[in-house]
């Protein structure tokens, strides 16, 4: 039954031209039209733009005077203490990173640093997307390790890194930095055990893996973003496209004819989730292969992608279900209209289908990952990026919360009679 | 075999069907005639199952099935009112889609499409798509659905609504065929008396959601055995002489067509005569007057003051 219901509703959408042009060929219009427009400024601009506070409690160059003081009355020989003197006038952590690995002129072109020495008041705080905190005698306690040998395992003050939105690319960006510096931190007192140039590993390791990072987040262009917003967007007009076909099968007394047939009413608006989900599916395979041979957009992970596009279709299919129950419940073709002319473009400018939102920052940007439409927008972003899909986690939640409340409201307005009259 | 025991609906305390008492009997073919509004789609829709309703029961072979209409949707077909079809299929599609929802295995589906395309006369149109068809072509189909499983019993709501006589007559001829070659039992309503006399064993008529009268043809029209039908063909129909008729104590209905005058009078009155004499005084130039034997409109137009068409 479900298998005629597929084939009864594609045949139907092939023979009615106008909502092929509209499901189809429009998305890949506006595609054209918004990544060619939009494309010249968005493409421009750089898309990690991180501020960092450095909130520097410690004074390094007071403690290596001191280690060096230290170690001249030391009782040690003199060739211990000029190599020990060399190795601490040589290595001074805090030094490397605020002037060497973040004055690098790659991480100067997405990352900005404010060193600060008082804290910072929380209106201070929010113009930043991360603050580190250098607590004091770091350095002293630092190169007391490193005098006294006691292993690679630091036990001195750490550096506190607090940010902003953990979800942002440009906190990701932070964190990946202050993460392979840390790690490049351990690495050097291994080397000073050994007795090798450190501070030349440090400097170049530190920079070499801040910017694999980087690059590992790969850049989204104009046309990527409109082809994922104009593809989720499209496909929630295929939800309303199925709940009009459903509910002209009201008006028409086509769903009494199918209820005389002794199809119960679950049965038949499972035969719509699965005729919305179908369709959906082949839409949305449908706009992305044009947009991959036309503008070249492709998904590195083909098995994400599909991940994605299966919730999706499964979140348009439960939303058309949800349009139809309403509309047999109310028996009013104007649900359809309002959801079509009025819902489905509000929950695209909230997903960010128009413009990416993470532009303007905050609530709206909260608003955009988790709106049923923005959470697969990003995770679509998210898989060109290169994410794993375990950072889609929250996204797929979104949209797997959404797909269940609608599905959960429209049985409950279905009811036992199946909104019959 | 089908019994309905007053049946009742309301919809905000308004009784659209009021205790309606109907039974059908394998083979039969049964009128359910009124006026538009009379109630006769809504009782349709409650004999079918598809509106719950507000008392009464609906039994087959003994046994209700308002609680697991099943069993009576099995065997029953309906054709309703309006054109329920897929308009952007073709014909074959259209009833191979039912078919499936009916559950009808493939091995058997494409021959019962023919055999049903073979019924309604639309073999050699099969493959075209319904909304290229003309209004008597749709109302075939519409028939044609409701026979793809093979009903037993087939409830007909105005079948021959705003179609050309032509396809109304194949429409009327096929449910004669199908009630005498495959024993279907037919509820079959409607407003216009020529189908339901050309059709139906029995008829019962409906007005106000009630039934107000049932019989066969003959025991119905001996309602009137005691009356009789004038019709007064007249140059102008005046208001004050149609009152004056009305007024007449002898006169117990009264109905206009157009410029005739139908008035039911008692079989033992000599009506003529005053008929003349009420005209001579209300200046009506009297065309033609015609005594006529009672039809079933004339048994409508008795029971309820009014036509069927009204």
């Amino acid at each position: 039954m479900f298998f005629q219901l597929i084939k009864k509703e594609l045949l139907v959408m092939w023979r009615r031209p106008r909502e092929l042009i509209v499901l189809l060929l429009m998305p890949f219009i506006l595609i054209t039209i918004l990544g060619s427009a939009l494309g010249a400024f968005n493409d421009g601009d750089i898309k990690v733009d991180a501020k960092l506070a450095v909130l520097l409690k410690d004074d390094p160059k007071l403690a290596q005077e001191k280690a060096i003081k230290e170690i001249q009355h030391a009782a040690l020989s003199e060739e211990e203490k000029t190599q020990k003197i060399a190795m601490i006038s040589a290595f001074n952590p805090v030094d490397i990173f605020l002037n060497e690995v973040i004055e690098t002129k790659e991480l100067k072109k997405v990352l900005k640093v404010t060193v600060v020495e008082k804290g910072l008041s929380l209106k201070e705080q929010k113009k930043y997307d991360g603050i580190l905190e250098i607590p004091a005698s770091f350095s002293e306690q630092f190169y007391q390790k490193l005098i006294n040998e006691k292993g690679t395992e630091g036990t001195e003050g750490k550096w506190k890194l607090a940010v902003a939105d953990n979800t942002s690319v440009n906190a990701t960006v932070i964190q990946d930095i202050v993460a392979s510096f840390q790690k490049e931190m351990n690495l050097a007192k291994t080397a000073q055990q050994l007795q090798v140039d450190y501070g030349k590993i440090a400097s170049s390791q530190t920079k070499v893996s801040a910017i694999e990072n980087l690059t590992k987040k790969k850049e989204i262009d104009a046309f990527s973003y409109y082809a994922v917003g104009m593809c989720v967007m499209f496909v929630f007009y295929m939800g309303t496209t199925v709940a009009d076909f459903a509910y002209q099968q009201k008006e028409e007394h086509i769903y009494e004819r199918i209820l005389l047939a002794n199809v119960s009413p679950f049965a038949y608006f499972a035969g719509i989730f699965a005729a919305a989900f179908f369709l959906s599916f082949i839409q949305l395979n449908v706009l992305f292969g044009l947009t991959a041979l036309v503008y070249g957009v492709t998904f590195p992970n083909i098995m994400y992608y599909l991940c994605i596009t299966i919730a999706l279709n499964g979140m348009t299919a439960s939303f058309s279900v949800f349009i139809t129950a309403i509309s047999y419940v109310t028996n009013s073709r104007n649900v359809e209209s309002i959801f079509s002319s009025l819902i489905v473009p509000i929950l695209a400018f909230a997903g960010g289908s128009f413009f990416d939102l993470s532009s303007i920052g905050g609530f709206m940007e909260r608003i955009g990952e988790i709106s049923p439409g923005g959470a697969a927008l990003t995770a679509y972003l998210k898989v060109i990026q290169g994410f794993s899909l375990y950072d889609m986690t929250e996204q797929f939640q979104a949209i797997f919360l959404f797909t269940g409340v609608l599905l959960l409201a429209s049985m409950m307005l279905v009811g036992k009679r199946g909104a019959a009259r | 075999m089908l019994e309905i025991i007053k049946l009742s609906k309301s919809y905000k305390q308004k009784k659209v069907v009021d205790s309606v008492n109907l039974h059908l009997d394998s083979g039969e073919t049964v009128g359910l005639l009124g006026p538009n509004g009379a109630g006769k789609s809504t009782t349709i829709s409650l004999i079918s199952s598809l509106v719950s309703p507000s008392g009464g029961d609906v039994r087959l072979h003994n046994e209700s099935i308002l609680k697991s209409p099943q069993s009576l949707r099995e065997i029953l077909g309906v054709v309703p009112q309006e054109i329920a079809l897929y308009m952007d299929l073709s014909a074959r599609e259209n009833l191979v889609f039912f078919g499936k929802m009916h559950r009808i295995p493939n091995s058997r589906l494409q021959k019962r499409v023919d055999e049903v395309l073979e019924i309604i006369g639309l073999k050699d149109r099969e493959k075209d798509i319904v909304k290229t068809f003309s209004g008597g072509m749709k109302r075939r189909l519409n028939i044609g659905v409701a026979l793809i499983h093979e009903p037993k019993i087939i409830i007909m709501d105005e079948p021959t609504v705003g179609i050309d006589p032509q396809s109304r007559n194949y429409i009327l001829e096929t449910v004669k065929k199908l009630n005498r070659e495959q024993n279907i039992t037919v509820l079959y309503t409607s407003h216009y008396m020529e189908e339901v006399e050309f059709l139906c064993d029995r008829i019962y008529i409906m007005d106000h959601g009630q039934i107000i009268a049932s019989g066969t043809k003959e025991e119905l029209k001996n309602i009137l055995s005691q009356e009789t039908a004038i019709n007064v063909k007249v140059e102008l129909v005046k208001h004050d002489f149609v009152e004056a008729l009305k007024n007449h104590g002898n006169i117990k209905n009264l109905s206009i067509q157009q410029s005739v005058i139908t008035v039911i009078v008692p079989k033992q009155v000599n009506m003529l005569k005053e008929i003349f004499k009420i005209a001579e005084e209300h200046t009506t130039n009297v065309l033609s007057v015609n005594i006529v034997t009672p039809t079933l409109e004339d048994v409508f137009l008795h029971l309820t003051g009014r036509q069927l068409r009204d």
